[in-house]
Protein backbone atom coordinates (compact mmCIF):
# COMPACT_ATOMS: atom_id res chain seq x y z
CA UNK A 1 0.00 0.00 0.00
CA UNK A 2 2.81 2.33 1.00
CA UNK A 3 4.79 1.39 -2.11
CA UNK A 4 1.93 2.45 -4.35
CA UNK A 5 1.71 5.85 -2.68
CA UNK A 6 5.50 6.18 -2.83
CA UNK A 7 5.49 5.54 -6.55
CA UNK A 8 2.96 8.36 -7.06
CA UNK A 9 5.04 10.63 -4.81
CA UNK A 10 8.25 9.87 -6.68
CA UNK A 11 6.55 10.45 -9.97
CA UNK A 12 5.04 13.74 -8.80
CA UNK A 13 8.45 14.88 -7.56
CA UNK A 14 10.04 14.09 -10.95
CA UNK A 15 7.18 15.78 -12.77
CA UNK A 16 7.32 18.96 -10.67
CA UNK A 17 11.08 19.18 -11.01
CA UNK A 18 10.67 18.94 -14.76
CA UNK A 19 7.97 21.60 -14.44
CA UNK A 20 10.70 24.28 -14.64
CA UNK A 21 10.52 24.58 -10.88
CA UNK A 22 14.23 24.92 -10.49
CA UNK A 23 14.18 27.93 -12.79
CA UNK A 24 12.34 29.65 -9.97
CA UNK A 25 15.15 28.73 -7.63
CA UNK A 26 17.61 30.22 -10.11
CA UNK A 27 15.52 33.41 -10.25
CA UNK A 28 15.48 33.44 -6.46
CA UNK A 29 19.25 33.17 -6.35
CA UNK A 30 19.71 35.93 -8.89
CA UNK A 31 17.31 38.25 -7.10
CA UNK A 32 18.98 37.58 -3.80
CA UNK A 33 22.50 38.06 -5.12
CA UNK A 34 21.41 41.10 -7.11
CA UNK A 35 19.53 42.67 -4.22
CA UNK A 36 22.33 42.21 -1.71
CA UNK A 37 24.88 43.61 -4.16
CA UNK A 38 22.69 46.55 -5.18
CA UNK A 39 21.20 47.30 -1.78
CA UNK A 40 24.37 47.09 0.30
CA UNK A 41 25.48 50.70 -0.31
CA UNK A 42 21.97 51.93 0.57
CA UNK A 43 21.48 49.88 3.71
CA UNK A 44 23.54 52.08 5.94
CA UNK A 45 24.14 50.44 9.27
CA UNK A 46 21.80 47.52 8.65
CA UNK A 47 23.25 45.59 5.74
CA UNK A 48 23.31 42.21 7.49
CA UNK A 49 19.74 42.59 8.72
CA UNK A 50 18.40 43.57 5.33
CA UNK A 51 20.22 40.83 3.42
CA UNK A 52 18.88 38.27 5.93
CA UNK A 53 15.35 39.72 5.83
CA UNK A 54 15.22 39.77 2.04
CA UNK A 55 16.67 36.25 1.83
CA UNK A 56 14.27 34.66 4.31
CA UNK A 57 11.32 36.61 2.93
CA UNK A 58 12.16 35.57 -0.62
CA UNK A 59 12.37 31.92 0.44
CA UNK A 60 8.86 32.04 1.86
CA UNK A 61 7.53 34.04 -1.10
CA UNK A 62 9.01 31.77 -3.79
CA UNK A 63 7.95 28.68 -1.85
CA UNK A 64 4.40 30.03 -1.71
CA UNK A 65 4.48 30.75 -5.45
CA UNK A 66 5.61 27.20 -6.21
CA UNK A 67 2.91 25.68 -3.99
CA UNK A 68 0.18 27.84 -5.50
CA UNK A 69 1.23 27.55 -9.14
CA UNK A 70 2.20 23.89 -9.18
CA UNK A 71 -0.17 22.58 -6.51
CA UNK A 72 -3.31 24.13 -7.95
CA UNK A 73 -2.68 22.54 -11.37
CA UNK A 74 -1.48 19.15 -10.20
CA UNK A 75 -4.80 17.33 -10.14
CA UNK A 76 -6.40 19.15 -13.08
CA UNK A 77 -3.50 18.23 -15.36
CA UNK A 78 -3.95 14.51 -14.70
CA UNK A 79 -7.72 14.77 -15.00
CA UNK A 80 -7.41 16.56 -18.35
CA UNK A 81 -4.92 14.08 -19.73
CA UNK A 82 -6.89 11.21 -18.24
CA UNK A 83 -3.65 9.73 -16.85
CA UNK A 84 -5.42 9.53 -13.51
CA UNK A 85 -7.70 6.81 -14.90
CA UNK A 86 -4.66 4.70 -15.83
CA UNK A 87 -3.12 5.21 -12.40
CA UNK A 88 -6.30 4.32 -10.56
CA UNK A 89 -6.62 1.04 -12.49
CA UNK A 90 -3.44 -0.02 -10.63
CA UNK A 91 -3.77 -1.05 -6.98
CA UNK A 92 -3.78 2.56 -5.80
CA UNK A 93 -6.71 4.00 -3.89
CA UNK A 94 -7.76 7.60 -4.42
CA UNK A 95 -6.57 8.53 -0.94
CA UNK A 96 -3.16 6.95 -1.61
CA UNK A 97 -2.99 8.81 -4.89
CA UNK A 98 -3.74 12.12 -3.16
CA UNK A 99 -1.23 11.40 -0.39
CA UNK A 100 1.35 10.54 -3.04
CA UNK A 101 0.71 13.85 -4.78
CA UNK A 102 1.07 15.69 -1.47
CA UNK A 103 4.31 13.91 -0.58
CA UNK A 104 5.73 14.50 -4.07
CA UNK A 105 5.17 18.25 -3.91
CA UNK A 106 6.44 18.33 -0.33
CA UNK A 107 9.67 16.62 -1.50
CA UNK A 108 10.00 19.22 -4.23
CA UNK A 109 9.50 22.02 -1.70
CA UNK A 110 12.06 20.47 0.61
CA UNK A 111 14.69 20.17 -2.12
CA UNK A 112 13.93 23.71 -3.27
CA UNK A 113 14.31 25.07 0.25
CA UNK A 114 17.60 23.19 0.68
CA UNK A 115 18.99 24.76 -2.51
CA UNK A 116 17.70 28.20 -1.44
CA UNK A 117 19.16 27.82 2.05
CA UNK A 118 22.58 26.96 0.65
CA UNK A 119 22.43 29.98 -1.66
CA UNK A 120 21.27 32.14 1.23
CA UNK A 121 24.16 31.06 3.47
CA UNK A 122 26.65 31.72 0.63
CA UNK A 123 25.23 35.24 0.22
CA UNK A 124 25.40 35.87 3.96
CA UNK A 125 29.05 34.85 3.89
CA UNK A 126 29.72 37.10 0.90
CA UNK A 127 28.13 39.99 2.82
CA UNK A 128 30.29 39.10 5.84
CA UNK A 129 27.30 38.14 8.00
CA UNK A 130 27.91 35.13 10.23
CA UNK A 131 25.13 32.60 9.57
CA UNK A 132 23.84 31.63 13.00
CA UNK A 133 22.40 28.12 13.62
CA UNK A 134 19.13 29.93 14.48
CA UNK A 135 18.62 30.37 10.72
CA UNK A 136 18.05 26.59 10.55
CA UNK A 137 14.96 27.08 12.72
CA UNK A 138 13.65 29.71 10.27
CA UNK A 139 14.27 27.37 7.29
CA UNK A 140 12.50 24.54 9.11
CA UNK A 141 9.44 26.57 10.08
CA UNK A 142 9.19 28.02 6.55
CA UNK A 143 9.14 24.43 5.30
CA UNK A 144 6.37 23.54 7.77
CA UNK A 145 4.32 26.57 6.69
CA UNK A 146 4.68 25.61 3.05
CA UNK A 147 3.74 22.00 3.85
CA UNK A 148 0.54 23.18 5.49
CA UNK A 149 -0.26 25.43 2.50
CA UNK A 150 0.50 22.49 0.24
CA UNK A 151 -2.18 20.45 2.01
CA UNK A 152 -4.60 23.36 1.65
CA UNK A 153 -4.01 23.75 -2.09
CA UNK A 154 -4.53 20.02 -2.53
CA UNK A 155 -7.81 20.23 -0.65
CA UNK A 156 -9.03 23.15 -2.77
CA UNK A 157 -7.96 21.53 -6.03
CA UNK A 158 -10.15 18.49 -5.28
CA UNK A 159 -13.35 20.50 -5.71
CA UNK A 160 -12.65 23.73 -7.63
CA UNK A 161 -10.85 24.80 -10.80
CA UNK A 162 -7.06 25.48 -10.67
CA UNK A 163 -7.62 29.26 -10.81
CA UNK A 164 -10.05 29.19 -7.91
CA UNK A 165 -7.79 26.80 -6.00
CA UNK A 166 -4.91 29.26 -6.42
CA UNK A 167 -7.08 32.17 -5.25
CA UNK A 168 -8.42 30.21 -2.27
CA UNK A 169 -4.88 29.20 -1.29
CA UNK A 170 -3.67 32.78 -1.38
CA UNK A 171 -6.66 33.73 0.78
CA UNK A 172 -5.77 30.86 3.12
CA UNK A 173 -2.26 32.31 3.40
CA UNK A 174 -3.50 35.84 4.08
CA UNK A 175 -6.14 34.75 6.61
CA UNK A 176 -3.60 32.45 8.26
CA UNK A 177 -1.34 35.42 8.90
CA UNK A 178 -4.16 37.65 10.09
CA UNK A 179 -5.88 35.25 12.47
CA UNK A 180 -4.19 36.74 15.56
CA UNK A 181 -5.28 40.23 14.55
CA UNK A 182 -8.81 38.95 14.10
CA UNK A 183 -8.92 37.71 17.68
CA UNK A 184 -7.43 40.98 18.94
CA UNK A 185 -10.09 42.83 16.94
CA UNK A 186 -12.80 40.75 18.62
CA UNK A 187 -11.41 41.59 22.03
CA UNK A 188 -11.33 45.29 21.19
CA UNK A 189 -14.98 45.13 20.03
CA UNK A 190 -15.89 44.12 23.56
CA UNK A 191 -19.16 42.17 23.49
CA UNK A 192 -19.04 38.60 24.77
CA UNK A 193 -20.58 37.18 21.63
CA UNK A 194 -18.05 38.92 19.41
CA UNK A 195 -15.19 37.71 21.55
CA UNK A 196 -16.56 34.16 21.41
CA UNK A 197 -17.14 34.23 17.64
CA UNK A 198 -13.68 35.63 16.86
CA UNK A 199 -12.15 33.12 19.27
CA UNK A 200 -13.88 30.23 17.47
CA UNK A 201 -12.80 31.57 14.09
CA UNK A 202 -9.27 32.00 15.41
CA UNK A 203 -9.04 28.36 16.49
CA UNK A 204 -10.70 26.99 13.34
CA UNK A 205 -8.58 28.82 10.77
CA UNK A 206 -4.86 28.10 10.80
CA UNK A 207 -2.45 30.46 12.53
CA UNK A 208 0.46 30.71 10.11
CA UNK A 209 2.17 33.32 12.27
CA UNK A 210 3.44 30.51 14.51
CA UNK A 211 5.76 29.56 11.65
CA UNK A 212 6.94 33.13 11.08
CA UNK A 213 10.05 33.48 13.21
CA UNK A 214 12.03 35.20 10.47
CA UNK A 215 12.17 38.58 12.18
CA UNK A 216 13.09 37.02 15.53
CA UNK A 217 15.89 35.01 13.90
CA UNK A 218 17.29 38.05 12.09
CA UNK A 219 17.33 40.09 15.32
CA UNK A 220 18.96 37.27 17.26
CA UNK A 221 16.02 36.62 19.59
CA UNK A 222 16.10 33.18 21.22
CA UNK A 223 13.87 30.49 19.66
CA UNK A 224 12.84 27.85 22.16
CA UNK A 225 12.90 24.17 21.33
CA UNK A 226 9.36 23.84 22.71
CA UNK A 227 8.14 26.42 20.16
CA UNK A 228 9.67 24.36 17.35
CA UNK A 229 8.20 21.16 18.73
CA UNK A 230 4.71 22.58 19.21
CA UNK A 231 4.77 24.24 15.78
CA UNK A 232 5.77 20.91 14.22
CA UNK A 233 2.92 19.12 15.99
CA UNK A 234 0.47 21.88 15.00
CA UNK A 235 1.56 21.61 11.38
CA UNK A 236 1.24 17.80 11.50
CA UNK A 237 -2.24 17.90 13.01
CA UNK A 238 -3.61 20.61 10.70
CA UNK A 239 -2.06 19.01 7.61
CA UNK A 240 -3.57 15.64 8.54
CA UNK A 241 -6.97 17.31 8.97
CA UNK A 242 -6.79 18.98 5.55
CA UNK A 243 -5.61 15.77 3.86
CA UNK A 244 -8.42 13.74 5.43
CA UNK A 245 -10.94 16.29 4.15
CA UNK A 246 -9.30 16.30 0.73
CA UNK A 247 -9.36 12.49 0.65
CA UNK A 248 -13.04 12.40 1.63
CA UNK A 249 -13.99 14.85 -1.14
CA UNK A 250 -11.76 13.28 -3.77
CA UNK A 251 -12.95 9.73 -3.11
CA UNK A 252 -16.54 10.82 -3.81
CA UNK A 253 -15.69 12.90 -6.84
CA UNK A 254 -16.69 11.85 -10.31
CA UNK A 255 -13.57 11.76 -12.46
CA UNK A 256 -14.20 13.33 -15.85
CA UNK B 1 19.44 36.57 -64.53
CA UNK B 2 15.85 36.80 -63.30
CA UNK B 3 16.65 34.44 -60.49
CA UNK B 4 19.66 36.58 -59.52
CA UNK B 5 17.56 39.74 -59.54
CA UNK B 6 14.87 37.98 -57.45
CA UNK B 7 17.49 36.87 -54.95
CA UNK B 8 18.82 40.43 -54.74
CA UNK B 9 15.32 41.81 -54.22
CA UNK B 10 14.64 39.22 -51.53
CA UNK B 11 17.90 40.11 -49.76
CA UNK B 12 17.06 43.80 -50.02
CA UNK B 13 13.61 43.28 -48.54
CA UNK B 14 15.13 41.20 -45.73
CA UNK B 15 17.70 43.91 -44.97
CA UNK B 16 15.09 46.60 -45.45
CA UNK B 17 12.79 44.94 -42.99
CA UNK B 18 15.55 44.47 -40.46
CA UNK B 19 16.68 48.11 -40.78
CA UNK B 20 13.09 49.38 -40.59
CA UNK B 21 12.48 47.27 -37.48
CA UNK B 22 15.66 48.54 -35.81
CA UNK B 23 14.77 52.14 -36.67
CA UNK B 24 11.25 51.63 -35.37
CA UNK B 25 12.56 50.13 -32.11
CA UNK B 26 15.00 53.03 -31.69
CA UNK B 27 12.28 55.56 -32.44
CA UNK B 28 9.89 53.99 -29.94
CA UNK B 29 12.67 53.72 -27.36
CA UNK B 30 13.49 57.40 -27.85
CA UNK B 31 9.81 58.30 -27.52
CA UNK B 32 9.57 56.31 -24.27
CA UNK B 33 12.68 57.99 -22.84
CA UNK B 34 11.35 61.43 -23.83
CA UNK B 35 7.94 60.76 -22.31
CA UNK B 36 9.48 59.37 -19.13
CA UNK B 37 11.67 62.44 -18.74
CA UNK B 38 8.66 64.68 -19.24
CA UNK B 39 6.75 62.67 -16.63
CA UNK B 40 9.72 62.85 -14.23
CA UNK B 41 9.78 66.61 -14.54
CA UNK B 42 6.09 66.70 -13.79
CA UNK B 43 6.27 64.42 -10.77
CA UNK B 44 9.50 65.70 -9.21
CA UNK B 45 7.69 68.68 -7.72
CA UNK B 46 5.16 66.46 -6.02
CA UNK B 47 7.57 63.64 -5.07
CA UNK B 48 7.91 64.96 -1.55
CA UNK B 49 4.15 65.03 -1.06
CA UNK B 50 4.00 61.32 -1.86
CA UNK B 51 5.13 60.70 1.69
CA UNK B 52 1.92 62.35 2.87
CA UNK B 53 -0.05 59.40 1.49
CA UNK B 54 2.22 56.78 2.95
CA UNK B 55 0.07 54.34 4.95
CA UNK B 56 0.63 54.14 8.68
CA UNK B 57 2.78 51.39 10.15
CA UNK B 58 -0.26 49.94 11.95
CA UNK B 59 -2.06 49.46 8.63
CA UNK B 60 1.06 48.07 7.00
CA UNK B 61 1.52 45.59 9.88
CA UNK B 62 -1.77 43.95 8.91
CA UNK B 63 -1.41 44.41 5.17
CA UNK B 64 2.06 42.89 4.83
CA UNK B 65 1.08 39.40 5.96
CA UNK B 66 4.20 37.44 6.84
CA UNK B 67 6.60 39.87 5.18
CA UNK B 68 6.70 42.72 7.69
CA UNK B 69 10.47 42.82 8.04
CA UNK B 70 10.99 43.07 4.29
CA UNK B 71 8.50 45.96 4.05
CA UNK B 72 10.18 47.61 7.06
CA UNK B 73 13.48 47.38 5.16
CA UNK B 74 11.88 48.98 2.11
CA UNK B 75 10.50 51.79 4.28
CA UNK B 76 13.97 52.18 5.80
CA UNK B 77 15.42 52.77 2.30
CA UNK B 78 12.76 55.40 1.74
CA UNK B 79 13.65 57.05 5.05
CA UNK B 80 17.36 57.14 4.22
CA UNK B 81 16.66 58.53 0.76
CA UNK B 82 14.28 61.09 2.22
CA UNK B 83 16.98 62.22 4.64
CA UNK B 84 19.50 62.32 1.77
CA UNK B 85 17.22 64.62 -0.24
CA UNK B 86 16.81 66.84 2.85
CA UNK B 87 20.59 67.17 3.06
CA UNK B 88 20.53 68.30 -0.55
CA UNK B 89 18.07 71.01 0.42
CA UNK B 90 14.99 69.58 -1.30
CA UNK B 91 12.61 69.77 1.68
CA UNK B 92 12.34 70.38 5.42
CA UNK B 93 12.01 66.75 6.67
CA UNK B 94 8.35 67.22 7.55
CA UNK B 95 7.43 63.55 6.92
CA UNK B 96 10.56 62.07 8.47
CA UNK B 97 8.93 61.16 11.78
CA UNK B 98 6.04 59.41 10.02
CA UNK B 99 8.48 57.29 8.03
CA UNK B 100 10.52 56.34 11.11
CA UNK B 101 7.32 55.50 13.00
CA UNK B 102 6.29 53.25 10.12
CA UNK B 103 9.62 51.41 10.19
CA UNK B 104 9.54 50.74 13.93
CA UNK B 105 5.86 49.79 13.93
CA UNK B 106 6.60 47.18 11.29
CA UNK B 107 9.80 45.98 12.92
CA UNK B 108 9.98 46.97 16.60
CA UNK B 109 13.44 45.40 16.90
CA UNK B 110 15.04 47.62 14.26
CA UNK B 111 17.56 49.31 16.60
CA UNK B 112 19.24 51.31 13.82
CA UNK B 113 15.92 53.00 13.01
CA UNK B 114 15.40 54.17 16.62
CA UNK B 115 18.99 55.32 16.83
CA UNK B 116 19.17 57.18 13.53
CA UNK B 117 15.58 58.45 13.73
CA UNK B 118 16.05 59.96 17.19
CA UNK B 119 19.36 61.55 16.23
CA UNK B 120 17.97 63.22 13.11
CA UNK B 121 14.79 64.30 14.92
CA UNK B 122 16.76 65.87 17.76
CA UNK B 123 19.59 67.50 15.79
CA UNK B 124 17.99 68.44 12.48
CA UNK B 125 14.42 69.03 13.67
CA UNK B 126 15.11 70.02 17.29
CA UNK B 127 12.30 67.62 18.21
CA UNK B 128 13.87 66.24 21.38
CA UNK B 129 10.55 65.14 22.99
CA UNK B 130 9.77 63.06 19.88
CA UNK B 131 13.29 61.61 19.85
CA UNK B 132 13.04 60.61 23.52
CA UNK B 133 9.57 59.15 22.96
CA UNK B 134 10.85 57.12 19.99
CA UNK B 135 13.74 55.76 22.05
CA UNK B 136 11.41 54.92 24.92
CA UNK B 137 9.26 52.91 22.51
CA UNK B 138 12.45 51.19 21.44
CA UNK B 139 13.31 50.34 25.05
CA UNK B 140 9.85 48.82 25.58
CA UNK B 141 10.36 46.54 22.57
CA UNK B 142 14.07 45.86 23.27
CA UNK B 143 14.64 46.10 27.02
CA UNK B 144 18.02 44.36 26.85
CA UNK B 145 19.82 46.84 24.58
CA UNK B 146 22.09 49.41 26.25
CA UNK B 147 22.21 51.65 23.18
CA UNK B 148 18.65 52.99 23.54
CA UNK B 149 18.72 54.23 27.19
CA UNK B 150 22.28 55.41 26.62
CA UNK B 151 21.14 57.43 23.65
CA UNK B 152 18.37 59.09 25.71
CA UNK B 153 21.11 60.05 28.19
CA UNK B 154 23.16 61.29 25.25
CA UNK B 155 20.32 63.55 24.07
CA UNK B 156 19.76 64.94 27.56
CA UNK B 157 23.49 65.48 28.01
CA UNK B 158 24.44 67.16 24.75
CA UNK B 159 21.27 68.75 23.45
CA UNK B 160 18.79 69.49 26.23
CA UNK B 161 21.04 69.78 28.45
CA UNK B 162 19.67 68.12 31.59
CA UNK B 163 22.61 66.42 33.29
CA UNK B 164 20.64 64.87 36.12
CA UNK B 165 18.33 63.06 33.76
CA UNK B 166 21.23 62.19 31.50
CA UNK B 167 23.09 60.56 34.40
CA UNK B 168 19.94 58.60 35.26
CA UNK B 169 19.61 57.20 31.72
CA UNK B 170 23.35 56.45 31.50
CA UNK B 171 23.02 54.53 34.73
CA UNK B 172 20.05 52.65 33.31
CA UNK B 173 22.13 51.76 30.24
CA UNK B 174 24.81 50.19 32.48
CA UNK B 175 22.14 47.79 33.79
CA UNK B 176 21.63 46.24 30.34
CA UNK B 177 23.23 42.84 29.90
CA UNK B 178 25.06 43.95 26.74
CA UNK B 179 26.49 47.19 28.23
CA UNK B 180 30.18 47.62 27.42
CA UNK B 181 33.05 49.35 29.24
CA UNK B 182 32.50 52.67 27.50
CA UNK B 183 28.95 52.88 28.86
CA UNK B 184 30.10 52.20 32.43
CA UNK B 185 33.00 54.63 32.16
CA UNK B 186 30.84 57.36 30.70
CA UNK B 187 28.07 56.88 33.26
CA UNK B 188 30.64 57.41 36.03
CA UNK B 189 32.14 60.39 34.20
CA UNK B 190 28.73 62.01 33.67
CA UNK B 191 27.95 61.70 37.37
CA UNK B 192 31.18 63.44 38.34
CA UNK B 193 31.60 66.05 35.63
CA UNK B 194 28.10 66.93 34.52
CA UNK B 195 27.84 69.87 32.19
CA UNK B 196 31.31 69.82 30.85
CA UNK B 197 31.84 70.27 27.15
CA UNK B 198 34.55 67.64 26.93
CA UNK B 199 31.89 65.13 27.90
CA UNK B 200 29.80 66.10 24.88
CA UNK B 201 32.82 65.81 22.60
CA UNK B 202 33.62 62.34 24.00
CA UNK B 203 30.03 61.25 23.31
CA UNK B 204 29.96 62.59 19.75
CA UNK B 205 33.44 61.15 19.11
CA UNK B 206 32.27 57.75 20.36
CA UNK B 207 29.27 57.92 18.00
CA UNK B 208 31.59 58.95 15.15
CA UNK B 209 33.97 56.04 15.84
CA UNK B 210 31.36 53.34 16.26
CA UNK B 211 28.79 54.05 13.56
CA UNK B 212 29.03 52.66 10.04
CA UNK B 213 26.24 54.99 8.93
CA UNK B 214 27.78 57.79 6.80
CA UNK B 215 24.89 60.18 7.54
CA UNK B 216 25.40 59.72 11.28
CA UNK B 217 29.16 60.09 10.90
CA UNK B 218 28.65 63.37 9.09
CA UNK B 219 26.23 64.57 11.76
CA UNK B 220 28.63 63.63 14.57
CA UNK B 221 31.49 65.42 12.79
CA UNK B 222 29.34 68.55 12.54
CA UNK B 223 28.52 68.43 16.23
CA UNK B 224 32.14 67.82 17.27
CA UNK B 225 33.19 70.94 15.34
CA UNK B 226 30.35 72.86 16.96
CA UNK B 227 31.34 71.69 20.47
CA UNK B 228 35.01 72.48 19.87
CA UNK B 229 34.11 75.99 18.75
CA UNK B 230 31.94 76.48 21.83
CA UNK B 231 34.78 75.16 23.98
CA UNK B 232 37.23 77.61 22.43
CA UNK B 233 34.79 80.47 22.95
CA UNK B 234 34.19 79.35 26.52
CA UNK B 235 37.93 79.22 27.22
CA UNK B 236 38.50 82.70 25.77
CA UNK B 237 35.43 84.10 27.58
CA UNK B 238 34.46 81.93 30.59
CA UNK B 239 31.34 84.03 31.32
CA UNK B 240 29.73 83.19 27.97
CA UNK B 241 28.00 80.02 29.30
CA UNK B 242 28.11 76.37 28.21
CA UNK B 243 27.06 74.61 25.06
Amino acid sequence: MLTNGTAVARNTFRETVRDRIFYIVAVFGLILIGSSAVLSPLTIGAQGKIVADVGLGAMAMFGLLVVVLVGSNMLRKELDKQTIATILTKPVTRRQYLLGKFCGLTMTLLSMLVVMSILFVIILLICRVTPHPRFLAAFFLTFLELTLINAAVLLFSTFVSPTLAAVFTLCFFVIGHLSESLMEFGQVMGSRLQILVTKIIYYVIPNLEVFNIRSAVVHGDPISFSHLLLATLYCGAYTALLLILAGAIFSRRELR
Amino acid sequence: MVRGRWRGWKLWTLWGRAITSILLVLLLMGTCVGLLRALENMTSSSAENEKLYFPSGYFLREATVGFRSVVADYLWFQTIQYYGSYRQGEHDLRYFQGLVDGVVQLDPHFIEAYYFGSLVASVDQQAIPYAVDLLKRGILANPDRWLLPFHIGFLYYVLEPDYERAALWFHLATQSPDANDFVRRFAAFARKKAGNLEGSIVLWQHLYDTTSNPAMKELAERMITHCEESLRQHESNPDSGGL
